[in-house]
């Protein structure tokens, strides 16, 4: 499900997208019809940057994930891509060690990560890894919500086990970022770059593009520990902004990847105008840092909350496209029906399914997560 | 706070039934919730309004304490003039005494303020008998007071409040209801109301501050300069008009607030009003500039004043400020001294930081590591600086002189941090002295670490001089991915002169010495032990080496050297062959996963850590679940450029995206538009610096941010290492039988800094090269992951650090004698003769070992 993700960032990466056909460029959605709005609430959020350390608090959970995701020399697997691992894989498999106060694992993935994919000339890492190909790093390029992820894992580490090493390692992976994939002084507002390839100004006719999914607003708020000298209330500030104005078609949801060459946003040429894989993690990422308001939330709330099943939508047609069918998905909609509506989670929030791959196995331990650091109330019992 | 408002309040109102007092209870009504509860508990002595409807401060919520105006002192009025409201109340009532004594109040607060002429002439209004009503006013207990109103139109059938009584009570609900959205952080509605409905006449100068803020906060820039600017047209009050001064530079970026400082009234003697706070505003700039948000420094004079200023004062922010002022304009001799004064007054790890800066640009480099070091506990930044500062010293291809004790702590300190960029630097400095199986063994750390391009290649070349079976596993796990991991087995075609080790090896150092008739003159300094991650000296394993004078063969080799010319030669046609390999060598079947993993030494910077060592994993890990077999053909990579063996004609496999021919290395990327690393790219700054890529962010941004100086726009990050990696390689390519890069392309640069690798004219040894060999504990070298899932690894790491720190120091002292030519004491070259340097390089932290050393220390 994930692959066609990585196809289209492969793509973009190669620079192959930019020969797309002319046809294939999705100009029509750039009409930004505002969504059919629900009456404007105002929402009690608790934006407190907080500390990740314990807050998975499933043992028998993390158990699960662990035995399934995670090889035994620290490599996170993408069950449903070719057994492939990346930068952001690595970076979740360290987020939810932390999380579930396991060192031992917490070491044996980032050992893999720095081992493996490292090797680029910077400190960024190089987002994908495929076993079975020589060389098995498949692309040299980075991906920013990687990068940040991983920043953000070392430092919570460095914090809770009071690791010299890994604030160390947090810290020129968190600088880098800044140098290299922030663009601060940009008119739109602070941006963040989804890769040091591919995305700039220069790099592509509609340049820059905007990942809103790579703004991953809880490590914004805890980077400053590792990095101070970096402006991410800044770019928590503008991707919040970005959120605001990023809201096409019927549905106002925002697409995966969107240009900002025109000033006002509008979805990628070459990207097919979906609001998908990616950017379903826009409000699971709001609602864990506990930031921003209706405005922010009212696409996504109709999106998810009391859905039976979600689905991957064309902004243009407001058509649904791929079911997401695992619940792992689905855990988007409680956080977010925990987090606005107050409404207690299910018994299934604190399960996890045998047959659900990777990505929604993840995405659900970080709903879990990011409900026990926030919204207890609504997952007590 | 609020209880201790309400009770100050209570015995203010029982000392005192002056209006003046009275005033300040409406301000504190605003701030302290629980006064309404109390305050009708206080005497009522006076029959008049309890308290004149005048202007309360207003706390933002979050908001720092405005710096020059006092919560508690009564509020003047606003800024067309004091509020009249109370003064023309008594007139109304022919209160005369307490007129007279409004009269004297508000002019003691006003001074140019002159009394109405028109006080006791007939208000146009009712308005008698409205005491209670006023009274409710005055508390702000607005629904009370309309339903009072209510009542009283009810039961008085004609009467009607004064229009002044209503004119007032709209705006003060107006008021009420702005000042209550900003205290809940509603700031959209804020704007809507005063967009919609003004700001009311009880616009006082605190709500259209609190108003201007709003604008602020909501990047309304333009606007809340705007609403300054007015407030300073029709504020007379000298402190209403620097606290105007105060809260824009509070709010708004100084740039911004440059407009309202042009706006200062000078005086005869051409003295600026806003001179009181002169420095409040340098300090602002100074800030400014530090965050890139000022172009230019600080003019000359105004600077200088600071200076003075901050000379005087005790606190060492204002000395660092000055200091990072001077860094940041170069002016790094002026800086060093200002941060020398601000760590004398207990500046902090940053000040430090800052120090170590300012001696690594002075050329400084052995005191600014020695600065890092000692202060490397209490601030990250200066254990990364530490690493990178001595990095480019020891991936020099012929290294300096560096004494035993400052390798070992770096070693230490490189294994604390599991720093990969510190381990290369080690492997290097191993390898350009010959000593390989140190390399071998630091490369495999940094491999671990850091596997980019150059330490790979470090470790393969290592691999294969210590004659490891390893070798060709690295050339093919890297296939496709390094071309230079590559070129250890491909040659390209030209020869170079070999490498002084190599000559060593040779023995040819010895036989041209001979020549010469000029024995080889061992000087026992050269002699100095590299300490790997454990090591015993080199002769007790390798009998018959003789570290000297292999030393003194290493410089001797590299003026060798120039006997074989710099210059590229070509090899001859029949020599430059595709090498031949057997099966088992190239291409094979190769596991990609790096196996390498070494965690770092579990030590809290060298002190052992009160945490608990790291647990036995719990539970099962994943089976791999990849079997398919391993590929023999290489496939493109973006971001790579060609193979070496591509001259030949073969070919690699297409990528994953469909490339089929060598990409750009990645390394040669251009910087994306508006990153800063563009900006270092378009200046050339940021990569003559030290450190390693992303170690060092601008310095200076860092400290405006640790000194309190508010919000931190983007780092200019200086990049120091990240070229420097390759540097080592090249240094090392001298590698005889190896075919590498031109030595035309060997030159390192540092943003256009040329490091000559390859002087022309002859080395002199003066820095002699003796390292040591590994001698490695069972376990010591182990990766910590052998694969099995459950495994327990935690016993594998224990005490790396003082296993390390014990071998190295016998291998010290054993040269302890060899050492003495180079013992002599040193101390930081910009301080006084005779200055206590550890007092200044160390910090004050109770938390720092006592035997921390300091430069004045080492090599005795």
């Amino acid at each position: 499900m994930k692959a066609a993700n990585f196809v289209l960032a492969a793509c973009l990466i190669a620079g192959a997208c930019m020969s797309a056909p002319a046809a294939q460029a999705q100009e029509a959605s750039a009409q930004q019809t505002p969504a059919q709005q629900a009456p404007a609430r105002t929402l009690k959020l608790d934006g407190r940057a907080l500390a990740l350390g314990g807050s998975l608090a499933a043992p028998h959970l993390w158990q699960q994930y662990k035995q399934r995701f995670v090889s035994s020399t620290g490599r996170v697997i993408d069950t449903a891509n070719g057994l492939i691992s990346h930068s952001e894989g690595q970076g979740y498999g360290m987020l939810l060690a932390v999380a579930a106060n396991d060192r031992a694992a917490f070491e044996r993935i980032w050992a893999w990560t720095r081992a493996n994919l490292m090797v680029r000339d910077d400190q960024l890492i190089a987002w994908r890894w495929e076993p079975g190909q020589r060389p098995a790093v498949s692309d040299m390029n980075n991906a920013s919500d990687g990068d940040i992820l991983i920043a953000w894992a070392l430092a919570e580490a460095a914090e809770l086990w009071a690791d010299v090493a890994h604030r160390a390692s947090g810290r020129r992976i968190a600088v880098e970022i800044g140098r290299k994939l922030a663009l601060f002084k940009s008119p739109h507002g602070a941006l963040l770059l989804p890769g040091v390839s591919g995305f700039s100004t220069d790099d592509r006719p509609d340049g820059p593009i905007l990942n809103l999914s790579y703004y991953v607003f809880p490590a914004f708020a805890r980077l400053g520990a590792v990095a101070p000298e970096i402006d991410w209330a800044g770019l928590s500030q503008s991707g919040l902004d970005h959120i605001k104005r990023a809201r096409f078609g019927e549905s106002g949801l925002p697409t995966d990847w969107i240009s900002l060459r025109d000033g006002a946003p509008r979805p990628a040429d070459g990207f097919a105008p979906q609001f998908s894989y990616n950017a379903i993690r826009i409000p699971l990422y709001l609602a864990w840092a506990g930031l921003g308001d209706w405005e922010h939330y009212s696409a996504f709330h109709a999106w998810a909350v009391g859905k039976r099943a979600l689905a991957t939508v064309d902004v243009k047609t407001g058509r649904d496209v791929d079911r997401l069918q695992d619940r792992g998905y689905a855990s988007i909609g409680v956080l977010l029906a925990c987090a606005i509506d107050r409404t207690p989670a299910g018994p299934e929030f604190r399960a996890l399914r045998e047959v659900e791959h990777y990505y929604p196995a993840t995405l659900h331990l970080i709903a879990l997560a990011a409900a026990n650091l926030r919204y207890q109330s609504c997952v007590k019992g | 706070m609020q209880k201790s408002s309400a009770s100050r309040l209570k015995i203010l109102l029982l000392l005192s039934a002056s209006v003046c007092v009275l005033t300040s209870a409406a301000a504190l009504a605003q701030s302290g919730e629980g006064f309404l509860l109390e305050a009708p508990a206080a005497p009522r002595a006076v029959s008049r309004p309890a308290v004149a409807p005048a202007a309360a401060p207003v706390a933002a919520p979050g908001a720092r304490p405005a710096r020059s105006v006092n919560a508690i002192t009564p509020v003047e009025g606003d800024g067309r003039g004091p509020d009249e409201t109370a003064l023309r109340y008594y007139a109304g009532l022919n209160q005369k005494a307490r007129v007279n004594a409004e009269i004297a109040r508000l002019k003691r607060l006003h001074p140019h303020w002159r009394a109405p002429e028109d006080l006791y002439e007939p208000v146009a209004a009712s308005g008698e008998d409205e005491q209670a009503l006023w009274d409710l006013f005055g508390a702000d207990r607005i629904d009370e007071l309309k339903v009072a109103i209510a009542e009283r139109e009810r039961a008085e059938p004609g009467w009607k409040p004064s229009a002044e009584l209503l004119k007032k009570i709209e705006s003060k609900a107006l008021r009420l209801r702005i000042l209550a959205l900003w205290k809940q952080g509603r700031l959209d509605d804020v704007l809507a109301i005063v967009r919609a409905e003004g700001a009311g006449d009880l616009a006082d100068i605190e709500l259209r501050w609190t108003i201007a803020e709003v604008n602020a906060r909501m990047k309304k820039t333009s606007e809340a300069v705007a609403l300054y600017k007015d407030i300073l047209q029709t504020a007379s009050a000298p402190k209403d008009r620097t606290a105007t001064i105060h809260k824009a530079m509070d709010n708004l970026r100084i740039t911004d607030v440059e407009p309202l400082i042009a706006q200062a009234r000078i005086d005869g003697s051409g003295r600026s009003e806003f001179e009181p706070i002169a420095v409040d505003i340098t300090r602002a700039r100074i800030s400014a500039f530090l965050h890139d948000e000022r172009a230019e420094p600080i003019p000359g004079a105004e600077f200088r004043r600071f200076e003075d200023y901050a000379r005087g004062v005790k606190d060492s922010n204002q000395s660092g400020l000055v200091a990072w002022h001077h860094y940041k304009t170069k002016a790094f001799r002026e800086a060093l001294e200002w941060f020398k004064l601000a760590l004398e007054r207990g500046g902090d790890a940053m000040i430090a930081h800052g120090l170590a800066h300012s001696l690594r640009e002075l050329g400084m480099n052995l005191e600014a590591e020695e600065v890092a070091f000692a202060w490397r506990e209490p601030l990250i930044n200066n254990a990364i600086l530490f690493i990178d500062v001595l990095e480019r010293d020891l991936t020099k291809p012929v290294p300096p002189f560096i004494e035993p004790e400052r390798l070992h702590r770096y070693g230490q300190v490189t294994m604390d941090m599991a720093s990969g960029e510190g381990a290369q630097a080690l492997g290097w400095y191993a390898y350009n002295s010959c000593q390989y199986e140190a390399a071998y063994e630091w490369f495999q750390r940094a491999v671990a670490w850091y596997p980019k391009e150059a330490t790979v290649y470090g470790l393969a070349l290592s691999s294969r001089k210590a004659k490891r079976k390893d070798f060709y596993d690295i050339v093919n796990r890297y296939d496709g991915l390094f071309p230079k991991v590559l070129e250890t087995v491909f040659p390209d075609g030209y020869q170079r002169p070999p490498s002084p080790c190599d000559l060593i090896a040779s023995g040819a150092v010895s036989r041209r010495a001979a020549n010469a008739g000029a024995a080889p003159q061992p000087q026992a300094a050269w002699v100095r032990p590299v300490n790997t991650p454990a090591s015993s000296p080199a002769a007790a394993r390798h009998p018959g080496w003789n570290a000297q004078a292999s030393a003194q063969g290493l410089v001797q080799g590299a003026n060798s050297q120039q006997d074989y010319g710099w210059g590229l030669q070509p090899l001859a046609p029949g020599e430059d062959k595709m090498p031949k390999f057997t099966r088992n060598e190239f291409p094979a079947a190769v596991d990609p996963e790096n196996p390498l993993r070494y965690l770092a030494s579990g030590k809290l910077m060298g002190r052992p850590s009160t945490l608990a060592a790291i647990p036995a994993p719990v539970g099962a890990f994943a089976p791999e679940p990849w079997r398919a077999p391993q590929q023999l053909v290489a496939r493109r990579v973006p971001g790579v450029g060609a193979m070496p063996y591509e001259r030949w004609g073969f070919a690699l496999l297409p990528g994953g995206n469909g490339l089929q021919t060598p990409d750009a290395p990645h390394s040669a990327n251009k910087a994306p538009a508006g990153t800063l690393w563009a900006a270092e790219q378009a200046t050339g700054s940021g990569a003559n610096q030290v450190g390693a890529a992303g170690a060092l962010a601008d310095p200076s941004q860092a400290a405006a941010q640790l000194l309190g100086m508010g919000r931190v726009p983007p780092p200019s990050a200086m990049r120091v290492g990240g070229q420097g990696y390759f540097r080592a390689a090249e240094a090392e390519i001298d590698d005889g039988d190896e075919s590498v890069l031109p030595r035309t392309l060997m030159r390192p640069t540092f943003a256009g800094v040329d490091v000559d690798p390859a002087p022309t004219g002859s080395i002199e040894p003066e820095q002699p090269l003796v390292l040591e060999n590994p001698d490695f504990e069972p376990g010591y070298s182990r990766p910590f992951l052998n694969g099995g899932a459950g495994e327990d690894h935690s016993a594998l790491e224990p005490s790396i650090g003082d296993e390390l720190a014990r071998k190295a120091a016998q291998i010290f002292r054993s040269h302890r004698r060899l050492e003495q030519d180079h013992a002599a004491p040193r101390a930081i070259s910009g301080l006084e003769d005779g200055e206590n340097t550890s007092s200044i390089l160390s910090p004050q932290s109770p938390a720092q070992p006592a035997s921390t050393p300091s430069i004045s220390i080492l090599g005795q």
